[in-house]
């Protein structure tokens, strides 16, 4: 963000005015971005201080208290809470970040021959579900039934599990390997958009690959990995399925489990849940601080100044080849395809079995025909497409005209405005929910007749991804290489189409993929927001999750991944068509 | 070509008898209030749409100007909607099925509730007679139940108090969503002697879990015993050939089916008409046979493998909005009891 802060500074500098119509986009900017970030960030800080629900009579004139706050204090174990999350969001998200980095640094810079299965599998990852995720594990790592557990048992006669998943240690690795794929795609971006006439020079300069990408290359990318570690940190600060399937037994809380118990009591206590949220959006302001400190340290570093120079593959010999193949190999086997095959394996049999010639004779379809006779799986399968789309195309169109006024035309008031894309990383997904609910009903919106609402949470939610995202790779771009068509007399949208954007593409087209994918997954801020005609996948899942079993579950959520594999395939052409590594 | 002949002759007798039947269950004033509505019956139900299949399609079948768009979520969403849709003049739910908790924020705190009572209830026996604004057809169960490879029947825990002995320490689960379940043994057991039976049971070192991740495990064979398994869900696991017994205790905690109609439905008749077919031999078998839930009219067989486990030596005790006691309450209770 400090990059995109020095190139707004110079482009003040140049002394060139800011076109009006610049000024006319901040301001339209400002006012949308008030209406769908800061009302219900300003409504999350009044209800924390409200004894009353906002619909009650009374609720604006009833006095500011902090009652609320005292509660959560005195329900017990805040702190501790607090800490447990704190170790398990910084671990996970730290972990995902190394292996999510490395995993992508392996496909897009290396000449090792599997990258496309490193990207099949990461992506893969993406599109299951978390709890479905959570739930495979326990059969693989669980001290009773867990695979794993019960071959260390079978080979060492060890009566104690070789690692038991209900614990901490467990919750972190899991939620780390539920990270890799969002890491991967925000890193892959940054590894493309690299330069490799800098590396080059370095080269030609003497230094060697590591030297030239350690002083060049991981420079220039931290920022955009920064943001991302940001972002991770605060999904696994707010994740609810791993600590619920995970921690629960060991009784090990988080900030989203917590936060469940405390309001788990129709209709919901705004009041408690915004006083949660309230340390929250502190959090993630205090994130913002730190990104943009160290993204300042790199401002410095050279940025996409033309169109960059192919980037030279770098080629592992010996051990490193073998170290860095194993590696992978291992992270992507065990982390991503051997829940995957459990899950399929959950699929197949009515109930748990552990795989065996003799539990073969168990499999059937059963589960599959379930959720295929279900009404209403074609409609669901719609619902999610139309609201990704929806939301994929205002998510882009916004984050581009953000960076576009930040870095092109350093219009005043565009900071304000990078600061209001990135602070919804710090609400829940049931506020956003809640908080459109609301909104929308006391003007007389219907939500859940209309995909509007819906698409409009959704840009809420997703915002700090996608803007960050397209924002980081806007800060790499020289803000020269948009001057130099603009003295020759072109126009400002035209500058955009024809030189921005094909230069953010990999950003774009990252977002994209993953708001299509979440458009599947997300759940809490859809079902209040849903009716019957609009409930997406996510919806549809659960729906069907509440009467049935542990195989319809895997039933649905392999339904789900081959929908969204259809997608994937798609992007991964059109990738290859465009040049894209890496997807 | 006989047998063509034959249905032809039969087909006018047969719909002049259904229509006959229809007639005498049903108000003929009513189908006629239903035919003139939306056409369609906004249905809030925690377990979505398919858990009630075979309802909706055989009330659709008599009714075929009547269809359902069924809303699922959890307790929370469905409930923040209807108020939210009443609050703010826009109702769109004709019917919210739930429990107590649903019952005291719906009709006690808000009095959203209220509909047109079908004909049929009067014929219910009195044990399955609730007082609110909700009708009753069906009721479910809460059972302790074990994996039959682990534990033999003769060795099966019966009651909580069994539970709270060292050999089962660490050995049973507890479902942290069946809250309703918690109320009901407090409501059973009486204040001091319930705490005291959970703190036992909390001190056993029971395996916690939510939803159907505990039946998985049981029926796998990584957890010997449940305390409070849900009537429909474990027949469902049995039916599907687990390995799972359902314990014959001395008493169980069962919990009336609470069907609300909304006060100001956009559909009254197709809401009150639904209401009626409920209490039909019909309804009733399905919710038996195809719902596992338990009927309530006379004469109509329990959900399979619950015959023993609701013998008419097993006391049911009814968890309602009376005895449900103060719903945050409870669930600190509960909470402080067996996460914190």
């Amino acid at each position: 963000m400090a990059l995109i802060d020095e190139a707004s500074a110079v482009t003040r500098r140049m002394g060139r005015a800011v076109p009006a119509g610049s000024r006319l986009v901040v301001w339209g900017l400002l006012l949308f971005l008030a209406w769908q970030v800061a009302m219900p960030i300003a409504g999350v800080f009044v209800a924390s201080l409200k004894d009353l629900r906002p619909l009650d009579d009374g609720f604006l004139t009833s006095p500011l208290v902090l009652g609320n706050f005292g509660e959560i204090i005195a329900s017990g174990g805040l702190w501790r809470v607090t800490s447990t999350t704190f170790v398990f969001a910084f671990l996970s998200s730290t972990i995902a970040l190394v292996v999510g980095s490395l995993l992508a640094f392996v496909t897009v810079r290396s000449d090792l021959p599997f990258g496309w299965l490193v990207a099949t599998l990461v992506l893969l990852q993406l599109t299951i579900p978390e709890l479905l995720v959570a739930i495979s594990w326990t059969f693989l790592l669980g001290p009773d039934l867990g695979l794993f557990n019960q071959g260390w048992a079978a080979l060492t006669g060890a009566e104690a599990p070789l690692f038991d998943v209900y614990s901490l240690g467990g919750m972190v690795l899991v939620e780390s390997m539920i990270l890799v794929p969002l890491i991967y795609l925000f890193a892959v971006p940054a590894f493309s958009a690299l330069d490799g006439s800098l590396e080059d020079a370095a080269a030609m300069s003497g230094a060697g690959h590591w030297r030239s990408m350690k002083s060049i290359s991981v420079p220039l990318i931290a920022p955009a990995l920064v943001a991302t570690w940001i972002i991770a940190f605060m999904r696994a600060w707010e994740a609810f399925e791993v600590p619920w399937v995970l921690g629960l037994r060991e009784r090990i809380m988080t900030y989203a489990t917590r936060i469940y118990w405390d309001t788990v009591t129709p209709p919901s206590d705004t009041g408690i849940i915004s006083a949660y949220a309230v340390p929250m959006i502190l959090l993630a302001g205090l994130m913002v601080w730190a990104h943009r400190r160290v993204s300042s340290r790199s401002a410095r570093y050279a940025v996409i100044s033309g169109k960059p120079a192919p980037l030279r593959r770098l080629r592992l010999t010996g051990v490193a080849r073998v170290a860095v193949a194993a590696v992978t190999l291992l992270v992507v086997t065990f982390g991503i395809l051997l829940p995957f095959l459990m899950l399929v394996w959950l699929s197949l049999v009515p109930f748990y079995r552990p795989p065996s010639l003799e539990a073969l004779s168990a499999v059937s379809l059963g589960s599959w025909e379930r959720v295929f006779v279900a009404e209403g799986l074609g409609k669901a399968v719609m619902s999610s497409f139309v609201i990704g789309l929806g939301a994929s195309a205002a998510l882009v169109a916004l984050s581009v005209l953000v960076g576009w006024v930040s870095i092109v035309s350093g219009a005043r008031g565009s900071g304000i405005a990078r600061t209001l894309c990135f602070l919804p990383v710090a609400l829940p997904n049931i506020v956003v929910g809640l908080a459109f609910l609301w909104i929308y009903m006391l003007i007389g919106v219907q939500t859940s007749q209309s995909y509007v609402v819906l698409v409009l949470a959704y840009v809420t939610l997703f915002l700090p991804v996608v803007s960050q995202n397209v924002l980081t790779q806007f800060g790499q771009i020289n803000g020269e290489l948009f001057e130099a068509p603009r003295l020759c007399g072109a126009r400002e949208i035209r500058i955009m189409v024809q030189i921005a954007l094909p230069l953010l593409a990999p950003a774009v087209f990252a977002s994209v993929l993953y708001i299509l994918i979440w458009s599947f997954k997300e759940l809490p801020a859809s079902l209040l927001l849903s009716g019957s005609s609009t409930r997406p996948m996510a919806v549809f899942m659960f729906d069907l999750s509440r009467n049935g079993s542990v195989s319809v579950l895997a039933a649905i959520a392999l339904i789900t991944v081959l929908i969204l594999s259809v997608l994937i395939v798609l992007f991964r052409l059109l990738a290859r068509r465009i040049g894209l590594r890496g997807f | 070509m006989t047998s063509t002949i034959q249905r032809t002759l039969l087909a006018g007798p047969l719909a002049l008898a259904a229509a006959l039947a229809q007639a005498e269950t049903y108000d003929p004033a009513l189908v006629e209030a239903a035919q003139a509505e939306d056409g369609t019956i906004s249905y809030y139900f925690i377990l979505g749409a398919e858990a009630n299949r075979p309802l909706y399609d055989a009330f659709s079948a008599q009714f075929p100007f009547i269809d359902f768009e069924v809303t699922g979520g959890d307790p929370l969403s469905l409930v923040e909607k209807i108020l939210n849709e009443n609050a703010s003049g826009q109702p769109i739910a004709d019917i919210l099925q739930g429990g107590p908790m649903e019952d005291g924020i719906i009709n006690v705190q808000n009095g959203i509730g209220g509909f047109t009572r079908p004909r049929a209830e009067v014929d219910v026996p009195e044990e399955f007679k609730f007082p609110g604004e909700y009708i009753v057809p069906d009721y479910f169960t809460f059972h302790i139940a074990y994996n039959t490879n682990l534990v033999s029947a003769e060795d099966a825990p019966l009651t909580l108090e069994e539970l709270t002995e060292p050999e089962w320490a660490g050995r049973f689960g507890i479902d942290l969503e069946q809250i309703d379940w918690f109320a009901g043994m407090l409501a059973y057991y009486g204040e001091e002697r319930g705490i005291e039976i959970f703190e036992a049971l909390a001190a056993n070192d029971p395996v916690l879990f939510a939803g159907a991740q505990g039946y998985e495990q049981m029926a796998a064979g990584g957890l010997p015993v449940v305390a409070n398994t849900f009537s429909a869900l474990t027949v469902d696991y049995i039916e599907r050939g687990a390995p799972i017994g359902i314990a014959v205790s001395p008493f169980v905690i069962a919990q009336p089916d609470l069907y609300i109609g909304v006060a100001n439905s956009n559909n009254p008749a197709s809401t009150a008409l639904f209401f009626e077919f409920l209490f039909t031999p019909e309804a009733q078998e399905i919710l038996a046979q195809e719902v596992y839930k338990n009927p309530v009219v006379p004469g109509v067989a329990q959900p399979p493998h619950l015959e023993e486990a609701l013998g008419p030596e097993v006391e049911k005790f009814f968890v309602t909005s009376q005895n449900w006691g103060d719903f945050e309450g409870r669930i600190d209770l509960f909470q402080s009891l067996f996460v914190q």
